[in-house]
């Protein structure tokens, strides 16, 4: 059974041999493959090299176009900030001022920002690899670009004195990630809807309820309306607002700050389940406690009724230790569903 | 089922203009079109969904056909693409999964005579490299001993062992007998594998080709009677259901509704001015006959859509423009991509020799049911001897006024290459210009080119013919001042 062939059982409600391994290796391959974070993110033949060096080093089962939470927004306009050995950073978000919300333009994945190679890359792992392994196309939720066009702080203000021109933000934003969740099944990417400042720990449940869940879920149901199976992560503690995100409707949770248990008992029979192992472990724990925890993690997780995908809470690391991620993966890889052992 | 925004105009398209199509679908259209419709409605069981839906899950030959425009068109699609989840649904749902095996249509009614049952052609696995663009199956069933020296329908046997590409078949029944001899090894390896397995035997080659040509076949066709009756019993056992014969007669007569849609279907495909529907639409129609992709009640429904919309077309005189080399095409190919390539060249396919002559005759409904099964299996394409396969193909040629025959062989294939030979012979001695191609395995890109320059020869060929033909033609016709002297 090639990756495939195991993620393609799972989304129809059927056990594979055991659960997908699938850490979040996202621009960790770049430092796998030796090449610059601004290189990564904006030459897609380079993405697309770094993707299939680090997946065939460690043999994790699934390929991911990832770069920065703020590709919609910096196609929108935002400037980030490009610097060797870490993450773009918002250097200056294009409604800085909230006057400036009238004069924003739904970018055009084919030709705005780094979205035309953030779509390339996908369509060249597809490509290379698309038969024996999913392809996941990551997009950012509305609230988390909005975050990236108007800065977090004054979103987060925003959101009890000018809710309006948040919702006008959100809207906007929703158009670009359905475009850019459109452009990325094009080229024959599933997407992966990522939220990480809509978490609990950053707004409660009830501003997730008024100002993430009816965006998030506008966009999957337009990819429902052609049978995508989406997944949705969200990073942090979301134990308080788990009804809301099965709302959503998303067919897979990648979830991060929750115990397994807690979520399975409360989730498990609506939604397939994508976790946890913490990313900082794999930068501080051992590699006997590493095995340890993806063995616990896979005990708790093949009990998911709906199926369960062993991975991290977050992207792996950019400086993670490569043995440590082996060790994960191949403990992860050992988790064998009963009925299939039998 | 067709809507306001249905554009009637027929033309083939991509799937990126089929991405963009879709969105004009009411929402209602596709939660109403979903398949087993015995279990109630479920998200899972609605299949109207666009080529682009598939491309993400792996099916990347999608992205190189070009796909009819209609309602009609896209349903039969969903429906095709969505088979292997169907048949999990199906035992998910407590139903039985009975894998058929060489026989190529002549037990599926039989099967769903037995309720709760489903039937597939894990033989039908060999489009899967094509349409996946892959050598995973291959490899798999190169493991098991069975490499490039055996035609592509090794990779059945490489999806059963991967155990992921339908589930485990309650009862396999495969054919010995005078079945093709890549496919009994193929299901020797399944055999191996520890699978429950009733072999239906086919008469022996040599005494049909004697009963062809005496047309005495009488006592073949209580051989065949009985081992219709044999695993009829098989069946029982595996359903504990008795078998009735009552249900077979229902099970019969729904099957002829197909097959009769699909035989006037090939009827006004071939005999319009215009072709009215795709190569890869009328294929994958025909091929709904073998086991009507795993719901025979819906098959019909999709299959009678797409009759009437190439019935308003042909009404109507519409079609598909600059296709006027009229072909034969004999073996199905295993790359679908071939049938949109010939039609950009100017050529339309207007009959066919798919192998699956037993899946096409209406079956008798008056007989005994068994004899009528039994009748229908003997007019089996690869039964019978080299020359009575010639036979059909010069049949359709004939019949549907063909300018020339393709003939796909099958890369590896043991027999194959024998009888292409002597198909080849006995339609020049027709002076039927035919081209036979080995259809490449994926991913050989100049073997392909190969093939594909001799067919682009091919049809220049035929259409140059045709136009000096026409020429000529007019050139015979008398100016009025002559015929007036």
């Amino acid at each position: 059974m090639n990756p495939r062939e195991r993620w393609s059982l799972l989304l129809i409600d059927e056990l594979p041999d055991r659960p997908p391994v699938w850490p979040l290796v996202t621009s960790f391959s770049a430092s796998v493959a030796g090449i610059d974070i601004e290189r990564y993110c904006r030459d897609p033949e380079a993405l697309a090299t770094s993707q299939i060096k680090a997946q065939q080093l460690f043999g994790h089962e699934a390929l991911a176009v990832f770069t920065h939470v703020g590709v919609i927004a910096e196609a929108f306009g935002s400037n980030y900030i490009y610097q060797a050995g870490g993450l773009p950073e918002l250097n200056k978000p294009v409604l800085e001022s909230a006057a400036n919300g009238r004069s924003l333009r739904v970018p055009d994945p084919a030709v705005d920002g780094v979205l035309p190679a953030y779509i390339e890359a996908m369509r060249l792992l597809y490509e290379q690899a698309g038969d024996r392994l999913p392809v996941f196309g990551f997009i950012p939720c509305p609230f988390t670009t909005a975050a990236g066009l108007r800065g977090i702080n004054d979103l987060l203000t925003d959101l009890l004195l000018d809710p309006e021109l948040i919702h006008k933000i959100l809207g906007l934003a929703t158009e670009g990630a359905i475009k850019l969740a459109d452009a990325a099944m094009r080229a024959g990417a599933l997407p992966v809807l990522v939220d990480p400042l809509a978490s609990g720990s950053v707004i409660s449940p009830e501003a997730f309820r008024t100002f993430a869940l009816p965006y998030t879920k506008r966009i999957i149901d337009h990819l429902h309306r052609y049978d995508l199976d989406v997944t949705l992560h969200i990073c942090g503690d979301t134990s308080r607002m788990l009804d809301a995100i099965i709302e959503t409707g998303a067919d897979l949770f990648s979830f991060d700050k929750i115990e397994p248990e807690q979520i399975i008992h409360k989730t498990g029979n609506y939604i397939r389940l994508v976790g946890n192992i913490p990313p900082h472990c794999l930068l501080e724990s051992s590699k006997i406690d590493i095995g340890e925890a993806t063995d616990k993690l896979a005990r708790s997780g093949i009990l998911s009724p709906k199926g369960f995908v062993i991975s991290t809470g977050c992207e792996v690391p950019l400086h993670c230790s490569p043995e440590k991620l082996h060790t994960m993966i191949n403990r992860g890889k050992q988790a064998l569903y009963p009925q299939r052992s039998a | 089922m067709t809507t306001d925004n249905q554009d009637y105009s027929p033309r083939q398209i991509d799937w990126q203009q089929w991405h963009q199509k879709y969105l004009d679908l009411p929402p209602g259209l596709i939660e109403e079109t979903y398949y087993f419709r015995h279990l109630g409605k479920h998200n899972w069981s609605r299949y109207l969904f666009p080529p682009s839906t598939f491309v993400p899950y792996g099916q990347k030959l999608l992205r190189e056909l070009r796909f009819d425009n209609s309602e009609a068109a896209l349903r039969l699609w969903g429906f095709t693409l969505s088979e292997w989840e169907r048949i999990y649904r199906a035992r998910q749902n407590g139903m039985k999964v009975i894998a058929l095996m060489g026989d190529i249509g002549a037990l599926a009614p039989l099967v769903y005579s037995f309720p709760g049952t489903v039937a597939f052609y894990p033989d039908c696995l060999w489009w899967t490299p094509f349409m996946m663009q892959s050598w995973e199956l291959f490899d798999e069933a190169q493991s098991a001993g069975l490499g490039e020296d055996c035609c592509f329908v090794r990779a059945a046997l490489g999806g059963f062992r991967r155990e992921v590409w339908f589930p485990r078949p309650d009862l396999v029944i495969a054919t010995t007998g005078a079945t093709c001899d890549d496919l009994a090894a193929v299901i020797a390896g399944i055999e191996n594998l520890g699978h429950n397995i009733h072999y239906f035997e086919l008469p022996r080659r040599s005494n049909i080709a004697d009963r062809y040509q005496t047309g005495s076949d009488e006592d073949l066709i209580e051989f065949l009677a009985g081992e219709f009756q044999k695993t009829a019993e098989s069946l029982a056992t595996v359903t504990g259901t008795e078998f009735d014969e009552k249900r077979l007669r229902n099970s019969i007569v729904k099957s002829n509704r197909l097959r009769d849609t699909l035989d006037r279907l090939r009827v006004m495909n071939a005999s319009s001015v215009l072709p009215p529907i795709g190569a890869l639409e009328m294929i994958f129609a025909d091929f709904s006959a073998l086991s009507s992709y795993g719901d025979p009640d819906e098959a019909i429904r999709v299959i009678e859509e797409l009759y009437n919309e190439v019935a308003s077309r042909t009404s109507f005189g519409m079609g598909y423009p600059n296709r006027d080399v009229r072909l034969v095409w004999a073996t199905p190919p295993a790359d679908p991509s071939l049938l949109c390539q010939v039609e950009a060249m100017g050529c339309r396919i207007v009959g066919s020799e798919y192998l699956i002559n037993q899946s096409r005759p209406l079956l008798e409904t008056g007989s005994d049911p068994f004899t009528a099964l039994a009748k229908g299996l003997l007019n089996g394409s690869l039964m019978g001897s080299s020359n009575y396969r010639a036979d059909l193909i010069i049949r359709e040629v004939e019949n549907n006024f063909a300018d020339g025959v393709v003939i796909s062989g099958i890369y590896g294939s043991s027999h194959c290459p024998w009888e292409t030979g002597l198909i080849v012979k006995a339609l020049r001695s027709r002076n039927i210009p035919v081209v036979s191609i080995d259809v490449s395995p994926p991913g050989r890109k100049r073997e392909q080119a190969q093939s594909l320059n001799r067919l682009k020869a091919f049809c220049e060929m035929l259409s140059a013919k045709k136009s000096a033909k026409a020429t000529r033609s007019f050139e015979r016709v008398p100016h009025a001042e002559e015929s007036a002297l």
